[in-house]
């Protein structure tokens, strides 16, 4: 965590890069409204010599660190209070570590409305259960807080889960474990009951 | 003297102009980047480089703007094109405008302007080369002469900074059936063709003549 919290602080520099475009560009917008509401010599030399270099260097500043920039496979995200993050059914391309806030885990049924089947806090993760079994979401995910969690792409998470085996057998406890939990509760709050085995 | 009610910075009565489209869709441009800029800068602030921030940074930072700077341009030179914009640097250029528009004078600036020889542009479509950068080369010796306005180091009487070249004449008059007509001109066309000989020597002022501080103060 330590390791992608550093290089994500990392980035400082084309974070400032791109607060300096936006001042360019801002700047540089406003001297041209000045110049298209009224054409003068004074407004007309403004935007020759300051509002073009303004516009050209901000536009380079900006291509420079979108292409420096690949698209990351583990990102901080933010959702607002409220906000769903997935919703049964879909299709998963991402695990889910909470770094600040709460979630809950929600089972909803068109019929029967919803139920709450956990909540989550600062270091759980899921998501990960439509990746490895291939399966859509089983349960809808929404911010009770407002949330930051990092998010895994599956390409990564799946190099992860071939590659380090520790961790690959306790996802599969703990995937294992919350699907019984999950269908437990499901059943429970949908009337059904557990066969006896 | 001056005559402020002629207009002479675009024909009267222009149904909606490349310009004055352009002038529109450049403010309204302007706002949306203004707003994209905004938005970002407020509900991104941490977060500029994750993938919705970056498309709009794309189009806020890269994409419009070139259309903005695009627009500015366009809507920048082709006003500076206009007399109006020549005359607004009143002290130096007062005396061409107020002649120009003087029913009276008899320079060629008038004449030209009076009998609506050339319809706008009037200033422009005579101090300009017609070449491929002649745009261009004009704004950038103009920007030369905003300087000196506004540093107050301009000298009267104003020169120019090139000799006037026969071309400016020849672009809009050589092949026109009264300049054809005359023996002269077809005699002198070569001379007339590569400089050796000015249109200016036998066609009177061009402006009026204006006189240094020195005279001025010698003839008050």
């Amino acid at each position: 965590m330590n390791k992608i919290l550093s290089r994500i602080s990392a980035d400082w520099y084309k974070r400032t890069a791109l607060v300096l475009a936006q001042l360019l560009t801002v700047s540089a917008t406003i001297m041209t409204i000045v110049l298209l509401v009224n054409v003068g010599p004074a407004t007309l030399t403004v935007f020759m010599l300051a509002a073009q270099p303004f516009i050209l260097l901000s536009i380079v500043i900006c291509l420079v660190v979108l292409i420096t920039t690949p698209e990351r496979e583990i990102i901080k995200e933010h959702f607002a209070r409220g906000a769903t993050l997935f919703r049964k059914g879909e299709m998963g391309d991402k695990v889910y570590v909470i770094e600040n806030g709460q979630v809950e885990a929600v089972d909803e049924d068109p019929g029967k409305g919803e139920k709450v089947i956990r909540t989550m806090g600062p270091g759980d993760h899921f998501g990960e259960i439509a990746l490895i079994r291939r399966i859509p979401r089983t349960l809808t995910v929404r911010a009770v807080t407002d949330v930051d969690v990092l998010t895994i792409k599956a390409g990564a998470f799946a190099s992860l889960f071939a590659g380090v085996p520790v961790l690959r057998d306790s996802f599969h406890q703990m995937m294992q474990q919350r699907l019984e939990t999950t269908k437990q509760d499901v059943n429970r709050s949908h009337g059904h009951t557990e066969p006896s085995s | 003297m001056p005559q402020a009610q002629v207009p002479y910075g675009v024909p009267p009565h222009q149904p909606l102009t490349a310009v004055a489209f352009a002038n529109q869709i450049g403010i309204g441009l302007c706002i949306v980047v203004l707003l994209i800029v905004l938005y970002t800068a407020i509900f991104h602030r941490n977060r500029l480089l994750e993938p919705k921030a970056k498309w709009l940074h794309l189009i806020g930072l890269a994409i419009l703007p070139l259309g903005v700077w695009f627009l500015g341009n366009f809507v920048a030179v082709e006003a500076a094109k206009q007399a109006a914009f020549c005359g607004s640097c009143h002290p130096v250029m007062d005396p061409y405008i107020n002649d120009m528009l003087d029913p009276s004078s008899k320079t060629l600036a008038a004449s030209h302007f009076q009998n609506r020889y050339i319809v706008a542009e009037h200033c422009y479509s005579c101090h300009v080369s017609y070449g491929l950068f002649g745009t261009f080369e004009a704004k950038m010796a103009g920007l030369k002469d905003v300087y000196r306005f506004y540093t107050k180091t301009w000298e009267l009487p104003i020169k120019l900074s090139l000799p006037y070249s026969n071309w400016n004449c020849l672009y809009c008059h050589e092949g026109a059936k009264k300049f054809e007509e005359l023996d002269l001109h077809v005699d002198f066309r070569e001379d007339l063709t590569f400089d050796d000989v000015s249109c200016i020597r036998c066609h009177s002022l061009s402006h009026p003549r204006q006189s240094t501080p020195q005279q001025e103060k010698e003839g008050a």
